[in-house]
């Protein structure tokens, strides 16, 4: 009879001897590490009481007027045209800037820009400031981040040929 | 003295095969292994297959550059987000016949995940599970064996984050159940 038992013991010992042991585990470790870079983003949007801008949102937009005359004629939705007595008429619309800033402590930027082809005959401004070719024009140098609204202005002669103006202005804002 | 002896078997087998006891007896006839790996969708991980495997990233910027192929690269207005999934493949093998436990003893197991470091700045998450490094989360209670299951890690990076490194571990433990 104990020659029985022994074995039957030995069982249930082996299989609820662990009852009290700690559970059974592993583990692994993933090491991340990523390289932040300081950056920043310029896109152009039309603005509410603007022209309509073509790739509205982006950082290449166009500003199509359309045919415009000195006198009569139509002048687009969100554009202004100005008679400057008898020798230039002017056309302006407002667009906006929106710039952002990410990792970096700058709180301000400076924003130039600069015509892509010369013009001698016309005259462009953003705001105040005449653009042109030669070199980059500063609008500011204390810009705030976010949506910023500037006015575009080409003031055309009188004695400019009838025909097709075009231009490409290129921004830089760099934080400050 | 037949009938004991069989009684004191049946016994025995009963704690093995009845849900109830099976827990008691994991510790002493299962071992887990535990493996990380890439995803095919995912980043390649550094020494993929193993139980320390890490994910270089690389330079990531909010705008504009280069995502390394796996990751995605999420925009809010005050953060980036980079996400990117990986495998765990853990296994219970049975010490005394070198079987699956899942035929005897272990139904799945329990994954947990806890950052090494604090990291008060960015925000880490494995699928929807915050992490931290106060306490182990529970990714999930009923891990499967032998499986490559994926998970998407996420790093929130806000944009008031320096320039600069960012690095932690996730410390991942499975326990069977």
């Amino acid at each position: 009879m104990k020659k029985v038992r022994f074995p039957a013991l030995v069982l249930v010992a082996l299989v609820c001897g662990a009852a009290s042991a700690s559970a059974t585990s592993s583990s692994a470790t993933l090491a991340v590490s990523v390289t932040v870079g300081s950056s920043m983003s310029f896109v152009l949007q039309a603005d509410a009481s603007g022209i309509t801008l073509t790739n509205s949102g982006t950082s290449a937009v166009t500003a199509p007027f359309g045919t415009m005359s000195a006198y009569g004629g139509t002048v687009p939705v969100g554009v202004v045209r100005t008679v400057n007595g008898t020798s230039s008429w002017k056309i302006s619309t407002p667009f906006d800037a929106v710039i952002a800033v990410a990792n970096q402590s700058s709180t301000s930027f400076t924003l130039t820009a600069q015509l892509a082809s010369s013009d001698s005959t016309n005259t462009w401004q953003v705001e105040t400031v005449t653009i042109t070719s030669a070199s980059a024009s500063t609008v500011t140098s204390t810009g705030t981040y976010g949506t910023s609204v500037y006015t575009l202005n080409l003031t055309i002669p009188f004695s400019e040929t009838a025909g097709t103006i075009s231009n490409t202005i290129n921004f830089v804002a760099t934080a400050n | 003295m037949r009938m004991r002896l069989n009684y004191g078997l049946l016994f025995a087998l009963t704690l093995v095969v009845m849900p109830g006891a099976r827990s008691q007896c994991i510790p002493i006839v299962c071992s887990l292994t535990f493996q990380l790996q890439s995803n095919a969708s995912g980043i390649a991980l550094g020494a993929s297959g193993s139980n320390y495997a890490t994910a270089a990233f690389g330079t990531i910027q909010a705008y504009g550059g280069a995502t390394p192929l796996g990751v995605t690269k999420t925009m809010s207005a005050s953060s980036m987000t980079i996400s990117t999934p990986f495998n765990v493949y853990v296994t219970c093998y049975n010490l005394l016949s070198l079987i699956p436990c899942t035929l005897l003893v272990s139904p799945g197991y329990v994954l947990t995940a806890q950052l090494q470091s604090t990291d008060m700045v960015n925000a880490w998450k494995i699928g929807s599970s915050i992490l931290s490094s106060a306490s182990a989360t529970t990714l999930t209670s009923s891990g499967v064996y032998a499986s490559a299951t994926a998970y998407t890690l996420g790093l929130t990076i806000p944009f008031s984050e320096r320039a600069g490194t960012v690095s932690n571990s996730i410390n991942f433990v499975a326990i069977a159940n």
